[in-house]
C-alpha cells in the first residue's frame, strides 16, 4: 500500500516536471475572441462563424480626431497620417479621396484587359474607338494632361482609369464621406477622420497590437491640449477587450491572493500551511495548462484566467485532508483515507458538473472544460496521493479564529430549526420565475462579448462617417468554387440595381466590382486574339483625327502580351491593392467558397429576404440577429446538458450509496440554492447569459461538494468539530476567490463572479442547515 | 480622374494663371528694376479678372490643342481658373484646398461634372508647388528660389521671367516655365515639358484692383 502510494505520487511528480518542460518551451497564449462564440452546425451557421471572425473590414482601423477646430484637426490628421504611412505597420492610412494613387495599383496596368467591367468587343469597334479617342483629346488639353499622356499609347480606350476608378478614393461604391479642408470629415464636421489597413496577418493578435499601439504612439506625439482620439475597428477592439481582460484578471488575482492568504493565515497561523493548500491548484493548473497546449497550438487567455479560478475550488481539497493529519503515519492515513471516501465523490460530481463545458458547443468553453476537469482531476490526485507524505512531517494546527468558529458552531447546531428555509425558498423562487414579466434568459449575442456598450456606439459612429458598411446587413453567396461565386453575385447586379431604384437598398458592394469571374475575363480574352479586326477599327476611327502615325504601337505590344496571360483568380490578386479590397468579400469556408454582397441602408430586410430566397445558393444575413439566434439555440442546448448532468450525477451518487433516496436528500439543499440564484439574477435584472448558466452549474459542483461533506458529519463531538471548521475554511475561500470576481469590468467574468460568488455563500449555508445533526443528538453523545 | 502625383503639372499651370491675374497699376518708373521689384508689384494686387486663350503642343498629335475660358483670383490665396471650351473644367485653389470639377463622358455618352477636393498640404509636390504661387504672391523670393531657379531679362516694359524647376519631382515633368510681361501684367506664359511638349498661354484683362 505504502509502495503504491510512493509510485502513484511519483507519477504525478513526473507529469508535473514534463508539464512545466512543455509549457516552457510550447507556450502560447492567445485571445482571439471569436472561439467564445457557439460551435456552428448548419452552413448557414459556418458562414455566420466565418463573417463574426474574419469578415469584412477586419484588418481595418478607423481613427477620429476631435476637440478642436475644423482647420487644426485638419492639420493635425495630415500630420498623423504622414507618421502612420511612414512607419510601415500600415499597407495603407486614407484621410482623404486623394489617399490612393495609380501606382497602388501597378497589377492594373498588366491586367486591364481582365479586370476591365467594360465590353472590349464593343470597346474594340470602331465606334467605341472614336468615341474613346475623342476623350483622350479631351484629356490632352484638360490640365491632367500628363497622366493622360502616362497611358495614352498603351491604352487608347482608357480601360486603366475605369479600373482604378472604381478601385480609389472611395471605401463604398455608394457614398463618399465628407471633406473639409481636403481631408474627411463627419457630417458635423467635428471629427476628422483617418482609415488605416494593417499590413501584416491580423490573424495573429501580436500584428494587431503592434498597430494599435503605434497609432497611441502617433498620437501621444501629436498630442495638443483638447485633442481627443477615438480608435475604432476590430483590431482595436480586440486589442482593448485583451488589454482590459489582463488588467482585470491581474487585479482581481492580487486582489484574491492577498484576501485568501490573509483568511489562511488567520486560520492556520502558518505560512507553510499556506503554501501546502494552495499546493495542489498549482500543480493542477500546471498539468492542465500543459495538456491543453498539447491539444491545442495555443491556449486561450480567458481559458487561462477562468480555469486558474474555476480551479480554485481545488483549495478544498487540502483544507479537508489537512484538518486531519498528525505527525502520526497511522491516524494520518487512516484520516486520509475516511476523507478521501468523500471527497472522491465530490470530485466525480464536480467533474461531471464541469464536463458539461466540454459538450456546450463553444469551442473557448470547450477549452475552458478541458482545463478545468484536468487541473481538478490532477490537483484531488495530488492532495491524496502527494500532499499527506508531505505534510505529515509538520505539525499543523488549525485552530485560528477560534472565536469566530464557536459562533458558527452554535449556529450551526441551531441551524436545523431552518431547514423550512431551503425548501421554502426554492418553492418561492419557482413561483417567481413563472409569473416574473422580467426576461430570464439573455440571448443577445452581446453577452458574449467583452467590448462595452459605449465603444460599439462609436465603432458604428465611425464607419457611418466614412459611409462604410455597417448596420450588419448582407447577402451570401455560395458556390463550389470562388469562381462560381463571382459569377453568382455578378448575375445579381441588374437585380439589385433595381432594388436601389425602389429604393429598397441605397448601395451594395461586392468583389465583382473589383475581380469580373473568369467568364467575363474569357469573353474579353477572345476579343484580344482578333488583332486585325481591332487594327483595321482603330485605324477606321483614327480618320480625321489629329494623332501622329504608329502613336498607338505599344497598344497592340500589349494586345499580344495580354492575349497570353493567365485569367486572373483572387489568389493571383493575394497581397496586391486590389487583393486587399477583394480579401474580406469573398473567402474560402471548408465547404466550398462564399462571397458576401455587403447591403447599405436596407430599408425592409423582408424584401431582400425573399429576393435571397428566389436564387440558388443566395441567403440574406443580419448578422447581430444571426448571431443571436445562434447563440439562444445553444442557451436551449445547454439547457439541456444541464438536465443530463444533473441526471449523471444523481446516477454517481446513488451507485455509490447504493439507495435512491440519499443522493436526493444531499441535492436538495444544491438545486435550491441553484434556483434560488437564478431567481435572485433575474429580479435584479440580470437576465440569465450563457455565461450565468454555466456558473450555476459550477455552483451545482460546488454545492454538492459541501452538502457531501456536511452529509458525513461524524456524531462524535471531536470529529464533527473537525469537519465542521475545515467545511467553513473552505466556504470562505471560495467565497473569496470566486466573489473578487465580481468586481470585473469585464461582463462575462462579472457574470461569473456574481453567480459563483453568491452561490458559494448560500451553498454552504444551505448545506450546513439541511444536514444538520439536530442539538439533542449531539448532546446525547 | 485625378491622381496626385500629377498635380503638380496642374499646379505649375495655376502659377502661370496666379501670375496672369497680377496686373500692373501705377509702377514707378525709376525704380530699380529687378526680381524683388516684380515681386513686390505683383503682391500688391488684390483682385483679378482675366480671360485665356491656351495652345498646346504634343508630340502625340499633328495638330495644337486649344482651350480658352477665365481666370479669377483675389488675395491671398483665392484663384479660380475656369476652362468653357472646349469642355467645361475648373479648378480652385482656396486655401488650403484644391477642387477640380471636370467634365467626364461616361460609357453611355452622357457628360456629366464631377467633383474632387484635394489638401495642398498632404502633397509634398502640390505644396511646393502651390507654395511658389504664394512665394511670388508675398513676394517671397527666398521661397521661389527654394523651388526654382529664376532669370529675369529684359526692361520694365518688357521683361522675361524664366523658372527651371530645381527640386526632381518637379524637374522630372517640367523642362520650364517662361513668363512674359510688361511690369506687372502678364501676357504670355511658356511652359515646357519634360518629353518636349509645350502649352502655352496668352493672356488678357477684364478687370483689376
Amino acid at each position: 500500500m505504502e509502495q503504491r502510494g510512493k509510485t502513484k505520487a511519483a507519477i504525478i511528480i513526473a507529469l508535473l516536471i514534463a508539464s512545466v518542460i512543455f509549457i516552457a518551451l510550447k507556450g502560447k497564449v492567445s485571445t482571439e475572441l471569436s472561439v467564445f462564440l457557439p460551435e456552428a452546425q448548419t452552413r448557414s451557421e459556418r458562414l455566420l462563424h466565418h463573417q463574426l471572425g474574419k469578415g469584412a473590414s477586419t484588418n481595418l482601423v478607423f481613427v477620429a480626431l476631435s476637440g478642436l477646430e475644423p482647420q487644426s484637426l485638419a492639420d493635425l490628421n495630415r500630420l498623423m497620417t504622414d507618421k502612420l504611412n511612414s512607419s510601415g505597420i500600415f499597407s495603407k492610412v486614407t484621410n482623404s479621396a486623394l489617399g490612393y494613387s495609380i501606382d497602388d495599383f501597378a497589377i492594373v496596368e498588366q491586367y486591364r484587359y481582365f479586370l476591365t467591367h467594360n465590353d472590349l468587343k464593343e470597346q474594340f469597334s470602331v465606334e467605341g474607338f472614336k468615341q474613346a479617342l475623342q476623350q483622350r483629346l479631351l484629356g490632352l488639353s484638360s490640365s491632367t494632361a500628363v497622366l493622360e499622356k502616362r497611358f495614352l499609347r498603351q491604352d487608347p480606350t482608357g480601360e486603366i482609369f475605369s479600373i482604378v476608378e472604381g478601385l480609389q478614393g472611395r471605401l463604398s461604391k455608394h457614398k463618399a464621406p465628407e471633406q473639409q479642408h481636403g481631408v474627411w470629415f463627419s457630417q458635423d464636421h467635428s471629427r476628422t477622420l483617418m482609415l488605416l489597413e494593417i499590413k501584416a496577418d491580423i490573424a495573429d493578435l501580436e500584428n494587431q497590437t503592434t498597430a494599435v499601439l503605434e497609432v497611441r504612439r502617433v498620437f501621444d506625439e501629436i498630442k495638443t491640449p483638447g485633442l481627443k482620439m477615438v480608435m475604432t475597428g476590430p483590431s482595436a477592439f480586440a486589442v482593448e477587450s485583451g488589454e482590459d481582460i489582463r488588467r482585470d484578471v491581474k487585479f482581481l488575482t492580487y486582489l484574491a491572493v492577498f484576501f485568501v492568504v490573509l483568511f489562511l493565515c488567520a486560520v492556520y497561523r502558518s505560512v507553510f500551511a499556506i503554501a501546502l493548500i494552495v499546493l495542489p491548484l498549482v500543480v493542477g493548473v500546471v498539468v492542465a495548462t500543459a495538456s491543453v497546449l498539447v491539444l491545442h497550438d495555443q491556449i486561450h487567455g480567458i481559458t487561462l484566467a477562468f480555469g486558474i479560478t474555476l480551479a480554485g475550488v481545488t483549495v478544498d481539497y487540502p483544507i479537508h485532508l489537512l484538518t486531519g493529519i498528525t505527525s502520526d503515519r497511522k491516524t494520518t492515513h487512516e484520516h486520509v483515507l475516511n476523507i478521501w471516501k468523500t471527497l472522491k465523490l465530490g470530485v466525480i460530481s464536480t467533474v461531471i458538473a464541469y464536463a458539461a463545458f466540454l459538450v456546450s458547443g463553444f469551442g473557448g468553453l470547450q477549452q475552458l472544460g478541458f482545463f478545468t476537469i484536468t487541473g481538478l482531476i490532477t490537483a484531488a490526485l495530488f492532495s491524496r496521493w502527494v500532499l499527506p507524505m508531505i505534510a505529515v512531517k509538520s505539525n499543523l494546527s488549525n485552530h485560528g479564529l477560534s472565536g469566530f468558529h464557536n459562533r458558527l458552531k452554535s449556529w450551526g447546531k441551531k441551524a436545523s430549526r431552518y431547514r423550512w428555509v431551503v425548501v421554502g425558498s426554492m418553492l418561492v423562487s419557482l413561483v417567481i420565475m413563472v409569473v416574473t414579466p422580467l426576461p430570464i434568459l439573455h440571448m443577445n449575442v452581446d453577452s458574449l462579448s467583452p467590448i462595452k456598450d459605449s465603444r460599439r456606439v462609436e465603432g458604428k459612429m465611425l464607419r457611418d462617417d466614412l459611409g462604410f458598411w455597417f448596420g450588419g446587413n448582407m447577402l451570401i453567396a455560395t458556390g463550389d468554387t470562388k469562381e462560381a461565386v463571382l459569377q453568382l453575385t455578378e448575375s445579381l447586379s441588374s437585380e439589385l440595381d433595381r432594388l436601389i431604384e425602389d429604393g429598397s437598398l441605397v448601395g451594395y458592394d461586392m468583389a465583382a466590382h473589383f475581380l469580373p469571374s473568369q467568364l467575363k475575363q474569357s469573353l474579353n480574352q477572345t476579343q484580344l486574339a482578333q488583332m486585325d479586326r481591332i487594327e483595321g477599327n482603330l485605324s477606321q476611327a483614327l480618320e480625321g483625327l489629329p494623332f501622329r502615325e504608329k502613336v498607338f504601337e505599344p497598344f497592340f505590344d500589349s494586345l499580344r502580351d495580354s492575349v497570353d496571360l493567365p485569367l486572373l483568380t483572387p489568389e493571383m490578386l493575394a497581397d496586391t491593392s486590389v487583393g486587399k479590397k477583394l480579401d474580406p468579400l469573398i473567402f474560402d469556408f471548408g465547404e466550398g467558397a462564399g462571397g458576401v454582397v455587403l447591403l447599405h441602408g436596407v430599408k425592409n430586410g423582408l424584401i431582400l429576404e425573399k429576393f435571397a430566397s428566389q436564387h440558388d445558393d443566395l441567403i440574406f444575413m443580419h448578422l447581430k440577429s444571426a448571431a443571436t439566434d445562434l447563440v439562444s439555440r445553444s442557451v436551449d442546448r445547454i439547457a439541456i446538458i444541464m438536465l443530463g448532468s444533473v441526471l449523471l450525477i444523481y446516477a454517481c451518487l446513488a451507485y455509490a450509496f447504493k439507495s435512491l433516496v440519499r443522493p436526493f436528500k444531499i441535492m436538495i439543499p444544491t438545486f435550491s440554492v441553484a434556483i434560488v440564484i437564478a431567481t435572485t439574477l433575474v429580479l435584479l435584472n440580470y437576465p440569465l447569459s450563457i455565461f450565468h448558466l454555466i456558473s450555476l452549474l459550477l455552483v451545482v459542483g460546488l454545492g454538492l461538494d459541501y452538502a457531501l461533506f456536511f452529509n458525513r458529519l461524524p456524531d462524535n463531538e471531536n470529529e464533527w468539530e473537525t469537519t465542521f471548521r475545515s467545511l467553513w475554511v473552505c466556504g470562505i475561500t471560495t467565497i473569496l476567490v470566486f466573489g473578487i470576481l465580481m468586481f470585473s469590468q469585464t461582463p462575462p467574468l462579472k457574470a461569473i463572479g456574481v453567480t459563483v460568488g453568491m452561490g458559494a455563500l448560500m451553498s454552504i449555508i444551505f448545506a450546513a442547515v439541511w444536514a444538520a445533526t439536530p442539538e439533542k443528538k449531539v448532546n446525547t453523545n | 480622374m485625378i491622381i496626385v502625383r500629377f498635380i503638380h503639372i496642374l499646379a505649375a499651370r495655376l502659377i502661370i494663371g496666379v501670375l496672369a491675374t497680377i496686373i500692373s497699376v501705377g509702377a514707378t518708373a525709376d525704380s530699380k528694376w529687378d526680381i524683388n521689384e516684380l515681386l513686390a508689384r505683383l503682391s500688391a494686387v488684390q483682385m483679378a479678372s482675366l480671360e485665356f486663350v491656351e495652345k498646346k503642343k504634343s508630340m502625340l498629335l499633328t495638330v495644337d490643342l486649344e482651350s480658352s475660358g477665365n481666370i479669377d483670383y483675389r488675395a491671398p490665396d483665392y484663384m479660380k481658373k475656369t476652362i468653357l471650351n472646349p469642355v467645361f473644367e475648373s479648378i480652385l485653389i482656396d486655401g488650403d484646398v484644391l477642387s477640380i470639377e471636370k467634365t467626364t463622358i461616361g460609357g453611355k455618352k452622357e457628360e456629366s461634372v464631377e467633383t474632387q477636393r484635394y489638401s495642398i498640404g498632404s502633397d509634398s509636390l502640390l505644396s511646393s508647388s502651390v507654395g511658389s504661387v504664394l512665394a511670388i504672391l508675398a513676394g517671397d523670393r527666398t521661397l521661389l528660389e527654394r523651388d526654382y531657379e529664376t532669370n529675369l531679362m529684359g526692361d520694365e516694359k518688357d521683361w522675361t521671367l524664366t523658372l527651371r524647376p530645381r527640386t526632381g519631382v518637379i524637374r522630372e515633368k517640367i523642362e520650364q516655365i517662361m513668363l512674359a510681361g510688361n511690369s506687372i501684367e502678364i501676357s504670355f506664359i511658356e511652359t515646357t515639358y519634360a518629353d518636349g511638349d509645350q502649352s502655352s498661354l496668352s493672356l488678357s484683362y477684364l478687370e483689376i484692383q
